[in-house]
């Protein structure tokens, strides 16, 4: 069995019997004196002493999780380059039992943590080097052609007049650098405004990597999806044609929508327009008929695919024999 | 069907319901020492709530991915919420957000040399071990059947992955029928959103030292027990998506669909169900 997080946890409250190579380090506490944990799309952290460095100590969240971040790591190992905080994959590292008493390992990821968080000392920075710092970074990441993907402030260490990126675990070689280099030019936007860097963090999660909850298939060239903010759609180039403000939407088909809305359903076109306004309790949308069919207040009426009613409301019974 | 992945937009509950009967205080091993079936219980109990607490956690905060009811059963047909406050049920962020007791547990490691080394750990504790009177299993699934109905009745709902509960106890009911059982069982796994059917995981926990039936495969023959084939009879068949877990514990050879029940189950068969009922469903 895989660890939990609780598996995790545990055995950072006694590393000597059960971390391999890491038994003598030091594991920061919350204030319930527990293992202060992290928890990314990816991992879940605790920061270690070890040596007299700060290390971030890792699990992959699942089997799954720990073959994508084991190719990156090997990967940005092969680089060597200062511009990445050192990380290695410790095998077998993490000893335990599984509840059935067996002995089980699993692989660990240990990120040395040069210097100081920059969110605790970017209000101290002088907006100069902190941009020739971006600026270093930006060239860094250019040179090496690895997309980072996730750069956002708690991914930033500050150290010697650099940024160290950590948490690569996004990390794509040859990968297309837009994310970062937006991320990048949020920073640099925002350090004249200092403490205001929180703002680019926010735009930052809107670029996060991952951020579709479902994805479609293609319709009329358009694939609906869905994230945190709700469902839309977007084009095979998988940019956006439709902002996510829908609580439910359904394919295209003859240019048309059903969706769904606080205030009730109604039909959009290709743009997003609404041909029937969001206020009906339900939508049937019969695109091989090219007709609409809506409810209000128990009665049903039909429209065509402009949005022009065809019939009254009527009755379920009215209106199916006025339908056929 | 069960496909909808865990977001705070399409949240999922978990309901634990645990009996508190008498014979809870019965012993059994437990990770090398003997304990109260009771104890066990609450103790894996809190490790879920702080499985599910910590997958939630961001930088940000805690995300509400789940919404969460526990519930007693015991005494004399007493169902309650084992919640402090006594909550029906409570998203996940406002559980982390409660202040819980600190407690201190021994943990028995065995080291690969085959010695031992008892740890102690500071632990979270959200529920109390309980060891009371009798079993009103079918009030308690009532109350979990009309709890998951206000639930699921919700809008936002809707397309969430549905519910599930898990019922762990060692003994029958005593406060109806088997007939009376299995309709409330049915009726609590007819509720449904978008996505399936509310999971109703029945886990019988005994000594560990019987034959023990874990989520069976329909060619496992059960035991000749009555009350083995009531619970059976009770659960919910497990969905696909479950089936890598559960073969992972049963071994690869183990054929789906699996039910979610087990009978007999040793305190660490408890664990692997709650997990695999628990975290192996797919949270963003």
């Amino acid at each position: 069995m895989y660890p939990t997080l609780h598996t995790f946890s545990e055995a950072l409250h006694m590393p000597e019997l059960s971390l391999r190579t890491l038994g003598e380090c030091e594991v920061m506490l919350n204030l319930q004196g527990l293992p202060a944990l992290h928890r990314t799309g990816m991992t879940i952290e605790a920061e270690i002493r070890f040596g007299g460095r700060n290390y971030l100590l890792a699990l992959p969240l699942s089997p799954e999780a720990g073959k994508d971040l084991e190719r990156t790591i090997a990967t940005l190992e092969r680089l060597h380059h200062r511009a990445w905080a050192p990380l290695r994959l410790l095998p077998d590292e993490l000893q335990w039992q599984d509840t059935f008493g067996h002995p089980v390992t699993a692989s660990l990821i240990l990120e040395e943590l040069p210097g100081e968080p920059l969110s605790s000392v970017i209000e101290q920075l002088d907006p100069q080097p902190l941009n020739q710092a971006l600026d270093q970074l930006a060239e860094d990441l250019q040179t090496l052609q690895v997309a980072h993907n996730n750069l956002k402030i708690e991914n930033l260490y500050w150290h010697e007049n650099r940024l160290i990126p950590i948490r690569p675990w996004y990390a794509v070689p040859a990968g297309e650098m837009h994310r970062d280099r937006k991320a990048l030019e949020a920073l640099r936007q925002t350090t004249d405004e200092l403490p205001i860097l929180s703002d680019c963090e926010a735009e930052y999660e809107a670029e996060d990597p991952n951020p579709l909850t479902w994805l479609g298939h293609e319709f009329e060239g358009l694939i609906c999806f869905s994230t945190e903010e709700g469902y839309g759609f977007m084009d095979r180039d998988e940019q956006v044609v439709i902002e996510p403000r829908f609580l439910w939407a359904e394919d295209f088909h003859e240019g048309r929508a059903v969706v769904e809305t606080e205030e009730g359903m109604g039909l959009i076109d290709r743009s997003g327009q609404f041909i029937l306004p969001p206020d009906y309790d339900m939508i049937e949308y019969l695109y091989e008929r090219s007709i609409v069919r809506a409810l209000r207040e128990g009665l049903w009426a039909t429209f065509d695919i402009t949005g022009a009613q065809t019939s009254p409301f009527l009755p379920i019974e009215e209106h199916e024999q006025h339908l056929a | 069907m069960y496909t909808q992945s865990i977001t705070r937009q399409h949240r999922t509950a978990f309901v634990l319901l645990v009996d508190g009967s008498g014979s809870m205080a019965e012993e059994i091993p437990f990770r090398g020492i003997r304990t109260s079936k009771a104890k066990a219980v609450s103790i894996i109990a809190n490790e879920l709530l702080f499985e599910l607490i910590e997958r939630a956690r961001r930088t940000e905060g805690i995300r509400d991915y789940y919404d969460i009811a526990l519930w007693g059963y015991s005494g004399d047909n007493e169902v309650r919420s084992l919640l402090e406050g006594e909550d029906e049920i409570v998203s996940i962020e406002e559980l982390a957000a409660r202040p819980v007791t600190m407690v201190r547990q021994t943990i028995d490691l065995r080291l690969p040399d085959g010695s031992c080394a008892l740890r102690e750990v500071q632990t979270p504790e959200w529920i109390k071990p309980q060891a009371a009177g009798q079993t009103p299993m079918v009030e308690a699934l009532r109350v979990a059947r009309d709890l998951l109905a206000r639930w699921i009745a919700r809008e936002e709902h809707r397309f969430s992955f549905p519910p599930i509960v898990f019922n762990i106890t060692d003994g029958e009911a005593t406060d109806g029928t088997d007939e009376e059982l299995l309709s409330v069982a049915r009726q609590l796994r007819d509720l449904h959103t978008d996505d399936g059917n509310v999971l109703l995981i029945n886990i019988h926990i005994g000594t560990g030292d019987e034959r023990t039936l874990f989520f069976p495969s329909h060619d496992e023959p059960l035991p000749l027990n009555r009350h083995a084939m009531t619970l059976y009879e009770a659960s919910s068949e497990m969905p696909a998506c479950f089936n890598e877990a559960i073969r992972a514990v049963k071994g690869a050879g183990a054929m789906p669909p699996f039910r979610g029940m087990s009978f007999n189950a040793s305190a660490a068969e408890l664990v692997a169900m709650l997990d695999i009922g628990s975290i192996s469903v797919k949270t963003e």
